[in-house]
């Protein structure tokens, strides 16, 4: 505790020092406020940093476009690929499934529908 | 309560050697970026892009204006040298190192203080010199470098520890 308070006091003492011999060298206010040198940013830094912009936009943009280009094909063996459980998929009347059904044309299906008719028969009218 | 234009500058004047003090801090004590971070920081200040809206105090307020100028300078020196002209530019400056013989001129006590505090991490240099030089209290020193109070008291400890033996060696 002793030890913290004079180490403390030691660093006071040297900060006071230190604080003592900047404020000597200080320039006075007018003269860092009229300074010349760059507080602003210059000139070639700003063109630097337009230039290095450009350059990661065109960078960005041509590895976008060559993207679909450099993706590789996929392979024929992957392609022709069939699982070893495929013939498991192959059941009954599968033939059914996978074609497409015919369907009649409707003139046929209206005189399909005209002939159920003729041989319907009448219903007799009701008695009195 | 907005501080009235007409008087900041002479609130920076009254500052202006803690101020300074504050720069060379932030700038390892490298006399010409803190000047540099100075002029910069007083400008965002009279010309009002730096606001001060009374949440602190004006001197909390302006340190933490100029520690904030001091790291967009030191973020921006990658990106002078992408500059291809910098070398020929003599206004485009890398950080020059200090004058061995104004160094020489300062006290062996300064001159060994400065050396320990460049080799502490920036936020426990940042601290114990709001703390030590400054007179700053931790929370003060919180508010200034943008920490927590707890945080800034740990970087207090650690940074006086850290100068202790740093001190006690050279």
């Amino acid at each position: 505790m002793t030890r913290d308070r004079d180490h403390d006091g030691v660093l006071h003492e040297a900060f006071a020092e230190l604080r003592r011999e900047d404020t000597a060298h200080a320039p006075s206010f007018d003269a860092v406020v009229q300074r010349t040198s760059g507080a602003t940013t210059p000139v070639p830094l700003r063109g630097g940093a337009l230039a290095a912009g450009m350059l990661a936009a065109a960078l960005v943009v041509g590895l976008l476009v060559r993207r679909p280009a450099l993706a590789p094909p996929p392979a024929a063996a992957t392609l022709a690929w069939t699982a070893p459980t495929d013939f498991l998929l192959r059941t009954p009347g599968i033939e059914v499934l996978e074609s497409v059904p015919h369907i009649a044309p409707r003139r046929s299906l209206l005189a399909l529908d005209g002939a159920a008719a003729a041989m319907e028969p009448k219903r007799r009218s009701p008695s009195p | 309560m907005p501080r009235a234009e007409a008087e900041l500058p002479g609130q920076l004047e009254e500052l202006h050697a803690a101020s300074y003090g504050w720069a060379l801090g932030c700038c390892g004590y490298d006399r010409e970026e803190a000047q540099d971070v100075l002029q910069a920081a007083y400008l965002k200040v009279l010309d009002g892009r730096a606001r001060f809206d009374g949440a602190s105090s004006f001197k909390t307020w302006l340190f933490a204006v100029i520690r904030r100028t001091a790291g967009e300078r030191r973020r921006s020196r990658w990106t002078r040298a992408l500059a291809l002209d910098r070398w020929s530019s003599a206004k485009v400056r890398t950080a020059d190192p200090p004058d061995p013989e104004q160094a020489a001129r300062g006290s062996e006590t300064a001159r060994r203080l400065r050396l320990a505090l460049r080799e502490l991490p920036r936020r426990q240099r940042e601290v114990v010199h709001l703390v030590f030089y400054q007179d700053l209290s931790l929370e003060e020193a919180a508010q200034v470098a943008g920490i927590s109070a707890g945080s800034a008291r740990t970087h207090y400890h650690r940074a006086k520890a850290r100068l202790r033996a740093l001190l006690e060696t050279r």
